[in-house]
């Protein structure tokens, strides 16, 4: 192995324990040949290991009533989710999940404003109103004709709506 | 630091046993509450982010799969949820004073706390400010966790090559800030 090879794996699985026996083996044998490579390792180890090797994680204790708090809200939650009693048991029943809820309230919210405006004789009276408006606008008003065949009108498409954006 | 649980014990944990729970938590409670500590700097915030932390283990112990790193499964949880307190208090703080910043957290930021505030103004501090965010992350989990390249692969998500050259790119930023600083020390004196 090269000097260059020889560094990379001090940089990293020689270092790291990370490398095979045979491997370890020739980095050991090259550093006792070679100068500056050993002088290499000196560097790493006193630049990039030992700096960091004083600075460890804390080692606090953590609070003894740490697992009691975890124990009582799991035994808390496991209670939430079983079900007791006669309705407990038959909650299956009712038991929707709850995205299903917002998708059924809204669907009959829609069906009520859908029945309430239609059954309407207001809505009835204005949107035929409307209608009619639109549609005496469109046929008589800029000088087409209501008895106009549609094939007629789709011929003269362009002119239509020329006509309607003046 | 190597947790001892077997898979067996985490298997009936998983299907609710809570003895066997108590036996992971006993474990492990050590070095989440240590690593909750080092993020967040404060005795409440890492109890109580250690416990959210048990809570989501026991919630979500079957999505541990088995033979991988559980300490790797487990460093992530922790990360993320004091990540979650220091962010809290940060919001907190900045409603407060609106001069403070929100800074983008990420994972392994306890570097930064596990080291003194002295200690920037050393040697060290200034070596390690030469390093960019990512190889700080790889080498905090590598020498301050003692995780193994792939679990550090799994933790950051990536390539367990990317970790090798993460590693060895910071190794070299390091060497070469430190002799630099040593010749900058030498000239002065």
């Amino acid at each position: 192995m090269k000097c260059n090879d020889i560094q990379d794996l001090i940089l990293t699985d020689y270092h790291d324990g990370h490398a095979s026996e045979d491997i370890r083996k020739q980095v050991k044998s090259h550093l006792k040949q070679c100068a500056v490579c050993r002088e290499f390792a000196a560097d790493f180890q006193r630049y990039a290991v030992e700096p960091l090797a004083e600075h460890k994680l804390p080692q606090a204790e953590p609070p003894e009533s740490l697992w009691n708090s975890i124990r009582d809200r799991i035994e808390q939650e496991n209670k939430q989710q079983t079900p007791t009693g006669l309705l407990g048991r038959l909650a299956f029943i009712t038991h929707i999940p709850r995205p299903a809820y917002t998708a059924i309230a809204s669907a009959i919210a829609a069906s009520l404003v859908f029945f309430m405006m239609t059954s309407s004789p207001e809505y009835s009276k204005e949107a035929g109103d409307y209608i009619s408006e639109q549609t005496s606008y469109l046929f008589s008003d800029n000088g087409v004709q209501q008895s106009e065949s549609e094939t007629e009108a789709d011929d003269e498409f362009d002119s239509v709506i020329e006509v309607f954006f003046m | 630091m190597e947790l001892m649980i077997d898979e067996s014990t985490i298997t009936q944990a998983a299907q609710g046993d809570i003895a066997s729970f108590e036996a992971i938590y006993r474990a492990t409670a050590g070095f989440v509450y240590n690593v909750a500590l080092g993020i967040t700097r404060s005795a409440h915030d890492a109890e109580e982010a250690s416990q959210n932390v048990f809570l989501k283990v026991y919630r979500n112990l079957s999505a541990y799969q088995p033979g991988t790193s559980f300490k790797a499964w487990l460093y992530r949880i922790i990360n993320n949820e004091s990540i979650n307190f220091v962010k809290k208090r940060a919001r907190i703080q900045q409603r407060e004073d609106n001069s403070v910043p929100l800074d983008t957290m990420r994972i392994a930021p306890e570097l930064d706390n596990v080291i003194e505030l002295e200690h920037h103004q050393t040697v060290l501090g200034k070596i390690l400010d030469s390093l960019s965010p990512h190889q700080k992350e790889c080498i905090v989990l590598r020498e301050i966790h003692g995780f193994q390249y792939d679990e550090i692969a799994s933790i950051l998500d990536i390539n367990i090559n990317t970790v090798r050259s993460r590693l060895k790119r910071a190794r070299e930023q390091m060497m070469t800030a430190g002799k630099q600083l040593h010749e900058g020390l030498s000239h002065e004196m």
